[in-house]
This record gives C-alpha cells, sequence and structure tokens, in this order.
C-alpha cells in the first residue's frame, strides 16, 4: 500500500466531511439555506468521474463515512443513497465524458434530488414505524407531512449549478490528485 | 464470469442496505454505531466550522439562558395545576376517601396497559393491590403490585384485555350529574378491555361493553359501581368514579352495539393521577416536586455541528457517547428549554434529534391562557419547521374528545394561545421541561400546533443530556 494513496484517501474523507458540516451549516433556513447546494454529493460524483473504475466503490463509501460523521441521518440510509448516487456513473462512463461540464451538472441535479427523496422516504418509514402504537397520530402526521415538494428541487437546482461552476474545482482540492486517473481520453479509459 | 459474480453481489448488497434502511434492525445499527465509532475524530476536523456562526449562536443562547427563571416557574405552575386537577373535582367523589398522588413515569416494555408510577417514598408501604387508580374524577385502572426495590408501583389499566370493572349507565348525556341523581337501578354491565369492532373513527381506544344487564337504547354515561364484586376490596373507594360516555359503535343486522368512550388519552395523556384508598389511609397526598434539572442527573456536552447536511433533518452531533453514559431517548436540554432528545447513541458520539425535525414525538400539555386545568396533548409529533422561519415548528397530535377540551376556552375558529411542556411517562424524558409557546388550533380531532421556541436550536453550542441513571456526583460544574 502506497503512503500517497492512504493520505489522498484520508484527505477525500476529511474533504467530504467539511463539504457536508459547510452544507449544513449553511443550509440553516430561509431561501438560501433551501438553496444550498449538496456539496458532499457533487464532491462524490465529480471524483467517481475521475477515478479508476476499481476505485469507484471506495470514493462512495469514504464520501458517505465524510458525511455520517456530520449528519443524524442513519449510516445505513447515508451509504446506500450514496451507493446509488454513483450508479449512473459505473453505467455511463464508459459512454459519455462525465467530467463535462454538462453531464456532471446534469448527473448531480438528479442525483441530488434522489439523495432528497431518498432521505425523506427512510424519515418517513421509521417515523410511521415508530408512531405505529398510536395511529390517530400516525394517520394526521401522514396526512400533513408534505415534505417531498419545495426544498428538495431548490437544492437540487442548486447542486446543478454548483456542479457546473465547480464540479472540477471540488475533483482537484488538495490531496485528492493521486486519486485521479492519468489518463486522458475517459470513455475508453474507463473500460479499465 | 468473475465481473457478472461481482456484479451480482454488489446488487444484493445494495438492496440489502436500502432494505435495512428502510426497515432498520436494532443490532445492525448498533453494530454499525460501534464499527463507525472513530468518525469521532473526523466531526471534531469539522467542528469549527460552527464558529462562523458564533454570533447567532450566542444570541440563541442568549434568549434561552434569559427564560430560564420563567421557564421553571412556569413548570412549577403547571405542576401545581397538576396536582390540583389530578384530585377528583366532583365533591361526591372526595367523601369516604383519601388520595395519594402518583406520576407516570413509563410502562415496562411492550406492555402499554401497565403503567409505572412514582409516589412518594414515605407512602409506598401504604399502597396495596386493588386500589383504585383515576385521573380526576375518571377511573382509569387498578394497582396491581408494587416493586419496594425500585420505590415503583404498577397500575394496570381497564384497557387490559383481563381487566374487568362492574359499571352502572346513567340516563345523563352529554354531561354526567351529580351521583345524587343517577337513577338507583341503571343498566348494569361490566367493562374490560378493548373494544375491538369498528370504531368509527380511526385510533380511537374505546373500552369494550360486556353483558348488560338490558338492552342499551341511547348513549349515556357509565360509573364504576363494584357493588356486586364481592372480591373488590376496595370496591368502596372505587365506586362512583366516571368510566366514560357509551357511544354506539355500530349497526349490524338492524341491532346496535355500544362501546365505551373514555375522557382520557390512556395511550398518551395519563401524567399525574392519583391511588384512592380509604378515608384517612393516605395522611397527605402531596407527590413531592422533583428536581428533574439536579446536575447529578445530567452531563454537558459541545456540539460539533451546526445544521445537518440533510435538509429535512434538525439535528445536532454531540461530542460525547455512550461511553459516558448517554442512552437513546434521553431528553436534551438548554437551561429548563427541552432541546430535543438522543435519537442514536454511539460509543463516541451522539445524535440529538431536534424539535424541528419532522417525526420527533413525545407526550405533552399544556397550559392554556384562560383555562386553569392544564390540557393534556397526549402524544404530539412534529411536521418540521413553519415555512421560512427558523424558530417556529408545526407539530401535531390527536386529542381525545376535543369538544370537551376545548369548549370552555376557544372562540369560534381561534387559535389558543399557550405554553407547552413534556409530559411523563416515557424513559429519560422528564415532566415539566419547557417546549416554548405555541398556537392551538383543532381540526376534527387533530389538534394542530405551531411551537414558537424563540431560539433556533441549530445554534446551539452546549447542551445538556439527561443520563439513564444519576452519576452520583456533579456533572463538571454547572446544571443545565
Amino acid at each position: 500500500v502506497k503512503l500517497d494513496l492512504v493520505l489522498a484517501w484520508l484527505a477525500l474523507l476529511l474533504w467530504a466531511t467539511l463539504a457536508a458540516a459547510a452544507q449544513g451549516a449553511l443550509g440553516h433556513g430561509g431561501w438560501l439555506g433551501r438553496a444550498t447546494p449538496d456539496l458532499c454529493a457533487i464532491l462524490c460524483l465529480a471524483l467517481a468521474a475521475r477515478v479508476d473504475k476499481r476505485d469507484l466503490d471506495r470514493v462512495w463509501i469514504t464520501c458517505a463515512l465524510g458525511r455520517a460523521a456530520v449528519s443524524a441521518e442513519a449510516p445505513l440510509a447515508i451509504l446506500s443513497g450514496m451507493a446509488v448516487l454513483v450508479l449512473p456513473v459505473r453505467w455511463m462512463r464508459s459512454v459519455v465524458d462525465l467530467r463535462a461540464p454538462l453531464a456532471r451538472a446534469l448527473l448531480a441535479g438528479v442525483g441530488c434530488l434522489f439523495l432528497e427523496v431518498w432521505s425523506a422516504w427512510v424519515l418517513r418509514e421509521r417515523t410511521l414505524a415508530a408512531l405505529g402504537a398510536v395511529p390517530a397520530v400516525a394517520e394526521a402526521w401522514s396526512s400533513r407531512a408534505g415534505w417531498f415538494a419545495g426544498g428538495g428541487w431548490a437544492r437540487a437546482l442548486a447542486s446543478t449549478a454548483a456542479a457546473l461552476l465547480l464540479g472540477g474545482a471540488l475533483a482537484s482540492l488538495p490531496g485528492l490528485r493521486s486519486l485521479q486517473r492519468r489518463k486522458t481520453w475517459a470513455p475508453a479509459d474507463s473500460w479499465r | 464470469v468473475a465481473s457478472t459474480t461481482h456484479s451480482v453481489l454488489r446488487g444484493l448488497g445494495l438492496a440489502a442496505m436500502l432494505s435495512f434502511a428502510l426497515a432498520p434492525r436494532a443490532s445492525l445499527e448498533r453494530a454499525l454505531d460501534w464499527t463507525l465509532a472513530p468518525l469521532r475524530v473526523v466531526a471534531e476536523v469539522a467542528a469549527p466550522l460552527g464558529w462562523i456562526e458564533i454570533r447567532r449562536t450566542r444570541a440563541s443562547e442568549r434568549a434561552l439562558a434569559e427564560r430560564k427563571l420563567e421557564d421553571v416557574r412556569e413548570r412549577d405552575a403547571l405542576a401545581q395545576a397538576q396536582a390540583h386537577f389530578a384530585l377528583p373535582q366532583d365533591p361526591l367523589l372526595r367523601g369516604g376517601r383519601s388520595f395519594l398522588q402518583a406520576e407516570a413515569i413509563g410502562r415496562p416494555e411492550g406492555q402499554l396497559d401497565i403503567l409505572q408510577l412514582r409516589v412518594p417514598s414515605e407512602a409506598l408501604d401504604r399502597v396495596a393491590p386493588g386500589m383504585p387508580v383515576a385521573s380526576g374524577d375518571v377511573y382509569v385502572g387498578r394497582i396491581e403490585r408494587t416493586d419496594r426495590d425500585r420505590g415503583l408501583v404498577f397500575a394496570r389499566l381497564v384497557t387490559a384485555g383481563d381487566f374487568r370493572v362492574g359499571a352502572r349507565v346513567t340516563e345523563t348525556a352529554p354531561e354526567p350529574q351529580p351521583l345524587s341523581l343517577v337513577p338507583a337501578e341503571g343498566i348494569r354491565l361490566v367493562l374490560g378491555g378493548l373494544d375491538e369492532g369498528p370504531t368509527g373513527r380511526r385510533g380511537d381506544v374505546r373500552l369494550a361493553v360486556r353483558h348488560p344487564s338490558e338492552p342499551i337504547q341511547r348513549q349515556a354515561w357509565v360509573r364504576v359501581d363494584e357493588e356486586r364484586s364481592g372480591a373488590e376490596r376496595y370496591r368502596a373507594q372505587a365506586n362512583g368514579f366516571l368510566l366514560g360516555r357509551l357511544v354506539m359503535r355500530a349497526a349490524e343486522k338492524r341491532s346496535v352495539s355500544f362501546s365505551v368512550e373514555a375522557p382520557v388519552d390512556f395511550r398518551g395523556g395519563l401524567f399525574r393521577l392519583v391511588i384512592v384508598g380509604p378515608a384517612g389511609h393516605f395522611p397527605d397526598p402531596g407527590l413531592e416536586l422533583a428536581d428533574v434539572l439536579a446536575s447529578s442527573d445530567w452531563i454537558a456536552s459541545r456540539t460539533l455541528t451546526r445544521g445537518d447536511p440533510a435538509r429535512l433533518r434538525d439535528s445536532l452531533k454531540l461530542a460525547l457517547g455512550a461511553l459516558n453514559g448517554v442512552e437513546t431517548g434521553a431528553a436534551v436540554v438548554f437551561g429548563a428549554r427541552l432541546v430535543g432528545r438522543v435519537v442514536r447513541a454511539g460509543p463516541l458520539l451522539v445524535d440529538v434529534q431536534l424539535l424541528g425535525e419532522p417525526g420527533f414525538a413525545l407526550p405533552a400539555l399544556a397550559l392554556v391562557e384562560g383555562r386553569e386545568q392544564p390540557l393534556e396533548l397526549g402524544r404530539i409529533v412534529s411536521l418540521g419547521r413553519a415555512q421560512g422561519s427558523r424558530t417556529r415548528i408545526r407539530f401535531v397530535g390527536a386529542l381525545v374528545r376535543p369538544e370537551e377540551s376545548f369548549q370552555s376556552v376557544q372562540g369560534a375558529g381561534d387559535a389558543l394561545r399557550a405554553r407547552v411542556f413534556s409530559g411523563s411517562g416515557e424513559a429519560l424524558l422528564p415532566a415539566g421541561l419547557c417546549l416554548g409557546s405555541a398556537e392551538l388550533s383543532i381540526r376534527g380531532h387533530v389538534l394542530e400546533l405551531v411551537l414558537d421556541t424563540q431560539s433556533d436550536l441549530r445554534d446551539l453550542s452546549r447542551v445538556w443530556v439527561r443520563l439513564g441513571r444519576a452519576v452520583g456526583s456533579d456533572s463538571g460544574g454547572a446544571r443545565p
């Protein structure tokens, strides 16, 4: 195991944690809060499009751990959400250059919307399971907790814009260079 | 082949993760918490991000600290009002009896029909099995046993499947009348257990009617009448207490059947009760006010995050863990304010679910302006923050017989102003912790309240966590 690679993965863990923590701190409230991009997911996708295919799993696991360090979401929900997030990268990287601004922006927007819906779905299932002993309250909560709309779309759009502008820079944060492939022609290289 | 095998295994692993995320297994989550314990180091690295909002943090903490004395005063007023209204209000029910105040502090695991009660320690020896337990004028069950080692009393509720109590129908509806007006020979029946038939409204808890002495024709009130239950030692003390209102449950093949709707919330609303004994048996009904903010029961902690990366989550990450004695479900306070509860206690990290997270649930009661009697809200659950607000949180609940709870104070469609407090009945969540001021409104049986916490709870840099057992010494200085 090369020391520089170990340090690079630790750097990714650190950057993912900071990205998730900053996203939490910025997303406190108000319209600006709702439009905070999902920085951790953007970092994950940007790097996933640049690493060797066999390192893909390490990327999403490391980003998920960074997010779990600063989030109250269940670690399993975060891990599974991140795993699904990188599925399109795994499938499409051999046909589309996902490092291109438009492709990575689109991917980030859809991916962040998925994470929003997934997070809401997990919260809903767990809450209703916990309230099962009080059916009247569970029913009232279920009929009024309409939180799929609104903020989720705002964050997805903000993430699209942020990925367009910052995606490349996030993948090149200090310490992450050695994780990236050296070859220039991404589609052909990604078969490796 | 190897690639296909890898893909299949990866797919199966992903399916398992998705499934366990939606339907969690406690053992798996616990194992993961311990495995991920080293993440505490990473969380510490991100902690300085909180300094960005240091002014907001100071403002929020100052606002809560300034209200602490008022919160404590209101909590004491609430406790006194609870003690007063736990006693029967009907003078006829006070005669020939003595009362002992008891606080419901929980239920044994998986036994919703058993209440654990805290009574004054010096009165524990006077409590005997069979003694009636009441909430105001309402009969709710009887004493099953006492646990002297733990200083607890266990009461069996009338909702238990094998519970039976003799009863008599009175001809007085919709409001009960004094006992002297009750016809001597009303219809007799036996009550006990929950009615399992269609109840008309989902979520209602109604008592099953058994063996009426003659067909019931109309709605009426039902009171305890144990005269024919020779084995009941304390029947004289139980007689006359209200059980509830007979309501029509279904019309089946031209026959009408009834069940009894009790005027209390058996699941989430029994906070302060009285144990009824013969005259002079309990010389002093008082229950001393426990100092819920005693420093030996709490541990101070700094917060590691400000806000959660997941948009819907309203949480804090704390720099302590199960190794410090923190357990899941423990109350988290700042001053006398409840700010959240521990939702996950890893060995080195604790996740706190704040009041503003959708799904945060707790038993609660309110001191409503213009109403002396505390309003038991039962179990309320958060819908999340009001649109665009940092301090206003929407809650929803279900009231038992809301028309009577609100009748005396509510104008046409007006919202009520109230102070909301935690109720008792859940382990590690002390009663009487203030949540903030609120506007209450009701639609049908659904209670809606908009709580104002006066501070953004996500800004707090330090909080106090309730410990599972008192540590026996000060938790490093200041009380919450």
